[in-house]
Order: C-alpha cells, then sequence, then structure tokens
C-alpha cells in the first residue's frame, strides 16, 4: 500500500512506502534501540540492573570516544582507516612512557601527543595532496600496525597501575571514568559541530568541497584541523583502554576503524558528508554495545552471533535509508 | 613531484635495499610469522637467538594473517634462496600451496602448528600441541574444584578448529574426573583480551553464581581476570587458561588464576629449527610429526615454568638437549 505525495520545491512526484509515512527513518535508531531493550529485558531481566547497564556503557566508551572523531571526518567527507591502529600507538606511547619514566601524567600526555600527531600527519596528508582519505589512511594505517609491533617488540607492555586503577576499577558516584569521557568526547564534539567555525566549515566542505574553496573557506587548514580533533580523541581512547586492558597492547586497536565508520553511518551521517550528528553516532556505538550484550545475556549461541549483528545492522541501514 | 614526495620514495627505497647489504651467513632460514600475535614474536626471538649461536642467517617474514601474502613470502624467500623455511601458517588452506612452491624448488619447509595428515610426507615436517587434549587437563584441575555448580567458556575466533578444540576438551576434563559442573555460557572473544573483558562481564550478570570461567589463552584469561575485579568477585570465581604466557603466569602469582596449560613457542620454535636443519642436512628423515613440549603450571610450579622470553643461556642450554623423537600426530 502506497501513498503519492508532492515533495520539495521541484514538485517532484514520489512514491512514499508505509514505512516513510509512519515517519520510522527518523527514529530508525530510536525504534531498534527500544526493540532490542525490550526483547532483552523480556528474556533475561538481568539486562536492565543497573550494573548491567553501566557495563554498556563502559564497553563501549572508547569505541564512542574513536566514533566521536570520526564523525566530523565523515560530516567533511572524509575518512580515517588509521584509527585502530593510531590507538595502538597511542595506547603503546602512554604505557611505554609510564613504565620508562614512571609519571602516569607524563604517559597520558604522550599518548594524547601520538594520538594528534597521527591525525594531524593524516590531515596534512589528505589536504595538502588532494588525495583520497581512503587511501591516504589505509597507508599509514598499515604503517603505524607495523610502528606498534615494532615499538613493543610484538609483546604487551604491562606496569600501568594507576591508570588501571583510574580507568578500569575507578568510578565517581558509581559511574566508571571512561563513561564520563565518553560523555566528555560527545559532548566536545556535539559543541563543535554545533557552535563553531571549524564545525560549520566541516559541513560546508562536506556538502561542496569546491563550493566551500570558492566561498573562502581555508580547507586545507580546516580539513588538518578536523583530523588533528580526531587524532586527539583518538589518543584519549587509547589512554584509557590501556588502563582498562592494564596494559599497552600492538593489537590493542584492531577493528575499532570499521566500528567507528558503522557506527557513525548507523547513526545517520552518509559516507559522502554534509550532514550528521554525535548523537547520531552515540546511538549507533550504543546499538553496537546493546546487540552484543543482548545476545550474550538471550543466550544467543557462539556459531550465530556474527550473523545476527550483521543482520542487525544491515536492517539498521536500510531503515535509515528510508528517511 | 614534490621534495616531500621525493624524500619519502628515497626513505622506503633506502628501507627496501639496505638489508641486501648484510652478511651473507653459512646457511639461510627463512622464518614465517602468521601474523603480529605475540605468540610468534617470542618464537621468532628464541628461533634468532638459536639461530645465533648456531651461525644460522635467519630472515623474518610475516603474513598478516593473509594466506596470500604468506604464499608470496613463499616464493620471495625462495628466490632470495634460502636453505630452508620454518613456518607458522596462517591457515590449513594456504599450507598446500606453500609445499607446493616450496616442493618445486626443493627447499625444505617445516610447519609449526596446522598439522594435516594428508601434507606430511611432503613437509620437512609438523610440530604441534594435541589441540584435541589440551584444555583437557584445565578442565580436570578446575571440574575436581568445581563438582557441580556452574562453569563458563571463553574461547577464541571461531572456524579455524582450534577454538572449538580448545573448548570441547575443556568440557572433556570436566567430564573425566566425574564433576556435574554445567557449561551455562560459552562465549567467542576472538583471542582478544578486550572482548575476553566485554563478553565475561556479560556472563557475570547473566550467571551471577558462576564458579569457575575457561579462557582458551592467557590474553583473554586477563581480560577475564579484570571483568572478575571489577564485579568485585576476585577469590570467589576459579579461572584456568591455556598457554603459559608472562602475563598468565603473572596472574597465576597474584592468586587471580589457578592454572594454565603452556605451550612455550620459544623452546618448540628452537627444537623445530633444530629439526628443520637436520631435515637440511640429512641428519633425520623429513616428513614426520613431532609434539610440541607442554606443561601444566599452578602456584606450586610457577617459578619452574618454561619461559617464553628465554634468555640466551636458557636457548643454548634448548641446543645441548638431543632432538626431540617423532610420534604418531594427533587425531581428533
Amino acid at each position: 500500500m502506497s501513498q503519492t505525495v508532492l515533495t520539495g520545491l521541484e514538485g517532484r512526484v514520489q512514491k512514499s512506502s508505509p514505512i516513510r509515512a509512519l515517519g520510522v527513518g527518523r527514529f530508525t535508531l530510536l525504534l531498534v534501540l527500544l526493540a532490542i531493550i525490550v526483547v532483552t529485558a523480556i528474556g533475561n531481566p538481568r539486562f536492565l540492573s543497573a550494573n548491567n547497564l553501566f557495563n554498556i556503557l563502559f564497553q563501549v566508551s572508547t569505541l564512542g570516544i574513536v566514533a566521536a572523531g570520526q564523525t566530523v571526518l565523515l560530516v567533511a567527507g572524509g575518512l580515517d582507516l588509521s584509527v585502530g591502529a593510531a590507538l595502538s600507538v597511542a595506547g603503546l606511547s602512554t604505557a611505554l612512557t609510564v613504565v620508562g619514566t614512571g609519571s602516569t601524567l607524563l604517559g597520558v600526555l604522550a599518548g594524547l601527543a601520538a594520538g594528534t600527531a597521527i591525525g594531524t600527519l593524516n590531515g596534512a596528508l589528505v589536504a595538502t595532496n588532494r588525495a583520497t582519505p581512503f587511501i591516504v589512511t589505509l597507508g599509514t594505517m598499515t604503517f603505524l600496525q607495523g610502528m606498534a609491533i615494532v615499538m613493543c617488540n610484538g609483546s604487551p607492555v604491562n606496569g600501568v597501575d594507576t591508570l588501571f586503577d583510574i580507568f578500569s576499577t575507578g568510578s565517581a558516584f558509581g559511574v566508571p571514568f571512561p563513561i564520563y569521557a565518553l560523555l566528555a568526547a560527545v559532548a566536545t564534539i556535539y559543541l563543535v559541530l554545533r557552535f563553531t567555525m571549524l564545525g560549520r566549515y566541516a559541513f560546508a566542505i562536506g556538502g561542496n568541497e569546491e563550493a566551500a574553496r570558492l566561498s573562502g573557506i581555508p580547507v586545507r587548514r580546516v580539513k588538518i584541523g578536523l583530523y588533528a580533533l580526531s587524532g586527539l580523541m583518538v589518543g584519549v581512547a587509547g589512554v584509557i583502554l590501556t588502563g582498562i586492558l592494564d596494559s599497552g597492547l600492538p593489537s590493542m586497536g584492531n577493528g575499532y576503524e570499521l566500528r567507528a565508520i558503522a557506527a557513525v553511518v548507523i547513526g545517520g551521517t552518509p559516507l559522502v558528508g554534509g550532514r550528521g550528528t554525535v548523537i547520531g553516532t552515540l546511538g549507533g556505538v550504543l546499538l553496537l554495545g546493546l546487540v552484543s550484550n543482548s545476545m550474550n545475556l538471550l543466550g544467543v549461541g557462539a556459531n550465530y552471533q556474527s550473523a545476527v549483528l550483521g543482520l542487525i545492522i544491515t536492517a539498521a541501514v536500510l531503515l535509515q535509508k528510508k528517511r | 613531484m614534490k621534495k616531500s614526495t621525493m624524500a619519502l620514495a628515497a626513505v622506503a627505497l633506502g628501507a627496501l635495499i639496505a638489508p641486501t647489504f648484510a652478511q651473507a651467513a653459512e646457511k639461510t632460514i627463512a622464518f614465517m610469522r602468521g601474523g603480529p600475535d605475540p605468540y610468534y614474536q617470542y618464537g621468532m626471538n628464541a628461533a634468532q637467538a638459536a639461530a645465533d649461536k648456531l651461525g644460522v642467517k635467519l630472515v623474518t617474514y610475516t603474513a598478516n594473517n593473509d594466506p596470500t601474502q604468506e604464499l608470496a613470502n613463499v616464493q620471495d624467500a625462495i628466490t632470495k634462496g634460502v636453505d630452508g623455511i620454518l613456518i607458522y601458517a596462517v591457515s590449513l588452506s594456504s599450507e598446500k600451496a606453500a609445499i607446493a612452491q616450496a616442493q618445486r624448488a626443493g627447499v625444505p619447509i617445516f610447519f609449526q602448528y596446522g598439522y594435516d595428515p594428508s601434507l606430511l610426507k611432503n613437509a620437512a615436517g609438523f610440530m604441534e600441541i594435541n589441540l584435541f587434549k589440551f584444555g583437557e587437563p584445565v578442565g580436570e584441575a578446575l571440574g575436581k574444584q568445581v563438582p557441580d555448580g556452574e562453569v563458563a567458556i571463553v574461547t577464541g575466533k571461531l572456524g579455524r578448529g582450534d577454538a572449538e578444540a580448545f573448548a570441547n576438551s575443556f568440557k572433556d576434563g570436566l567430564k573425566a574426573v566425574g564433576s556435574k559442573a554445567s557449561v551455562v555460557a560459552e562465549v567467542a572473544a576472538d583471542w582478544d583480551r578486550q572482548k575476553a573483558l566485554d563478553a565475561t562481564a556479560q556472563i557475570l550478570t547473566a550467571h551471577p553464581d558462576v564458579k569457575a570461567i575457561y579462557a582458551a589463552n592467557d590474553d583473554m584469561a586477563v581480560g577475564v581476570s579484570i571483568a572478575i575485579d571489577r564485579a568485585g568477585k576476585t577469590g570467589k570465581i576459579l579461572l584456568g587458561a591455556c598457554n603459559g604466557a608472562p602475563y598468565g603466569i603473572d596472574l597465576i602469582k597474584q592468586g587471580k588464576m589457578t592454572i594454565t596449560n603452556s605451550n612455550p613457542p620459544s623452546i618448540a620454535s628452537v627444537q623445530s629449527l633444530q629439526l628443520l636443519l637436520a631435515v637440511i642436512d640429512k641428519k633425520i628423515e623429513p616428513g614426520q610429526f613431532y609434539a610440541a613440549p607442554t606443561q601444566l603450571i599452578t602456584s606450586a610450579n610457577m617459578d619452574t615454568a618454561i619461559p617464553w622470553d628465554a634468555k640466551p643461556d636458557q636457548v643454548a642450554a634448548w641446543l645441548a638437549q638431543p632432538l626431540p623423537q617423532p610420534s604418531p600426530g594427533p587425531t581428533n
């Protein structure tokens, strides 16, 4: 059953599906999240315990911080495939500095600096060569994966007890610190995109880079700034994950790049840029965390979990397209 | 071309040709890692120390878990003129192609893991633990302490056979000692520390009465242990694992883990290198299976555990031992 609707200034005739008519597309993610929550809560009442809900937020905290940074890049029509490898390098920089100097503060600064420097380098490579971000960051990803192994000779770096106490077992008012960090990262990116020139320029570049350039926007500098900001987020996630895992690992960032991009896209930011919200990204991150948590609580067999996760992600993205 | 781009190209070119100026040694062996996993790294380090002592040149390759890259590495090593190849294969599917390449060139190829009886006659040899039994002693040890109640399993990446074998053999161990404990959760955490942490948090939410958790490797055991800590259940839940890695032994020292079944890559790689060299020198027959050294580690013997990060004098002591004897290959 479909109805005919006039849309837009062009008065183009479109077929509206029942899904569109119900306005489902606009609230797809919220509906999917609610459906998972209801089904899981019925299947296992422990799902709604405060402990479990904090666990979910704790588990997605580092992915959420990386995805928040990735959001500004996708809004501007960019992309960074190296965030996972950069997270490993930032985490190892933190761990090696803490072990080498005995100073946790220096370790934290080293991790943040490493993430920001890698982001800035990626931005410079993308902006100054007008190269495809996909290819440039694929190259830096491979380089950084190798660097991570070289930095620690392929072995875990232990001895970050203070960071472990803060980020793995530490909390304030019963809320683990990584959750505060996630909320701070999302708030930061929200404010940048909504209230700063950098954010407005990001939307303009993502919408039409050439038009942005002709209208006087310093595209190169803006791109470098956006990649640096994303890199800083990666550095934050690297420091936190080092604390959570009580060690720096050369593989600690494996798979983050695709999950971060998936979360951003599920959250409604298109790969071509021009629009998007970090709140949507947070929803995407929560979806990924919820599905995994839900399947384990409902006792879905290990053999089926990847297939179910893939189906839910695909369904969420396809429903988003109905907007 | 920009100056910066030219400089980058020059650096890359320099990095590429620098190793060719290294001095040639009496024999050259290619050591091939499946990926960046620390297990391979420790094995490679020990093999390097052994090669230095034996006056052999070791050239190292990594496949980054890509079977295509692995085959390219084999071809490159053959082109380079190596005398033998010591390899941790990425997958069973890539082994046949690697053997075919090596056979055509007359280069012996010795496999660490990936045992396939149909390939044995064409290889210099295979060394491997018995995957189908490896988790059993851990299951027995935990089963004795948990005669009934709930236990959980955090296993590795499914689909290659090893994660499944580690989990099933643990269950066999529980049964072998008559434990009535039921496995209430079995989650695949892909050999990953963070995924194991997350999976365990979920297991403890769904099954708060779990008495013991088995992690299929020590890396995941660290994640499991952190989750147990975060849940405030340290000392209340038993933990067992496999591998005997340094960080696993640390858990035993801290009283957070009961047992780990160790398969040290260090001594295994040293012995595999010795066996490959003996095949090259025609001192032993090719095409034989060797059981990789294993050791059960608890708080009682953790100070005498075979080290993963073997020092040169330890490697020298292993080299002084007689060569391992072949044995029948494992069967499921």
